[in-house]
């Protein structure tokens, strides 16, 4: 966890916001540097700090506001295709997960 | 609710006092002891043990765990493995409850402030920005200083160095490369940091102009070994010419400081 995402973290709480965070906890085929790669997302969907983008991106973002809603964590798999994973900098696709931490 | 932010605060609070901290986060249970709706909870440790955990329940239910000699002997394990990257452990609290968790140093991003915001700052601003720095550049010459110079900087300082390190506090995460317009600024800025905790402190100059310095630095009383530490001539000898080769080289040299090469 970077030091400027607990910031951030405390400012959100401090203003009543309910937020999950996301983080990459494992991604195979591809270089270990992208995991603990991370995320804020609010309650009212605004974010800090980038996964990757693209696609993916938006797939999380869309399950971190039904989570935060439900106040579940939850653990996401995403596979990406080749193409998917050089648009986001890796060598080659393979299986990225992902863990969204609800902080309510 | 109060307990996740107490536990955030109680983190940051942690991580000024500079010690080593990691965090769990929970992200997979396999036990009937162990209630699922902790998925998602975290704990805070160094190498003394477990300083917090993200709730009262968490801390009640791993408590019976905590007793146990191999889950203790896990946790220390985790701490003793030296300048980790984040990673997924799975941890065996006894034969039937066994745990996933995400282990993750607190980092504060290293910082780099170049003084001079000259021909070199330039592209090294560019390829630091690539190396997940956040970025300062101070200098007290406004044409020198705007976001069309450096876009991938952080931070922009129109202000005197003296003015500069009137209220700035230099920590070690801290990298610093002075590559101001002259020697006399260059002095001003190095006698300001060369005490400080800096991890990395490098000043651009020929050998003779370097020595001029530094005798300036000896005349205030400076020790020889700090003026050992700065790196001068600064970069790694990759025989640069250009401002942008210069530039690569430093950067280089930052990296081999970070990475402990």
């Amino acid at each position: 966890m970077k030091k400027d995402i607990l910031k951030k973290i405390i400012k959100l709480k401090k203003e009543n916001l309910k937020l999950a965070r996301a983080f990459i906890i494992q991604a195979k085929s591809s270089s270990p540097r992208n995991t603990g790669t991370e995320m804020l997302i609010t309650e009212e969907g605004e974010t800090f700090g980038s996964i990757g983008g693209g696609q993916d991106e938006k797939t999380v973002i869309e399950k971190a506001l039904d989570l935060i809603e439900n106040g579940k964590s939850e653990k996401l798999k995403l596979t990406l295709t080749r193409k998917e994973a050089a648009e986001i900098g890796w060598v080659c696709g393979g299986q990225i997960d992902i863990f969204i931490q609800i902080i309510s | 609710m109060a307990e996740v932010e107490d536990f955030f605060k109680k983190v940051f609070d942690e991580l000024e006092g500079n010690k080593k901290i990691l965090t769990a986060v929970l992200t997979n249970i396999d036990s009937e002891e162990i209630s699922q709706n902790l998925l998602g909870e975290m704990f805070l440790f160094d190498e003394d043990g477990i300083i917090d955990f993200s709730s009262e329940q968490l801390e009640n239910e791993l408590e019976q765990f905590l007793l146990n000699q191999d889950f203790k002997k896990e946790i220390l394990e985790l701490r003793e493995n030296k300048n980790l990257d984040s990673q997924l452990k799975s941890i065996h609290l006894d034969q039937d409850n066994r745990l996933e968790i995400f282990l993750e140093p607190v980092v504060d991003q290293p910082h780099l402030t170049v003084f001079g915001a000259g021909h070199i700052a330039e592209p090294l601003v560019k390829i630091c920005s690539l190396l997940d720095f956040t970025i300062t550049v101070v200098d007290d010459r406004e044409e020198f200083l705007n976001y069309d110079k450096f876009p991938t900087a952080d931070q922009l300082l129109l202000l005197d160095y003296e003015d500069y390190f009137a209220d700035a506090k230099i920590k070690e995460n801290d990298y610093l490369v002075i590559v101001t317009r002259g020697h006399q600024h260059d002095y001003q800025v190095l006698k300001n940091v060369i005490n400080s905790e800096a991890a990395y402190l490098g000043m651009i100059g020929s050998s003779r102009k370097i020595e001029t310095v530094y005798n300036q630095l000896r005349d205030d009383g400076i020790k020889e070994s700090k003026l050992e530490a700065v790196h001068a001539p600064i970069g790694l000898d990759i025989g640069s010419e250009t401002p942008a080769e210069i530039a690569v080289a430093i950067a280089a040299e930052i990296i081999a400081v970070r990475r402990d090469k």
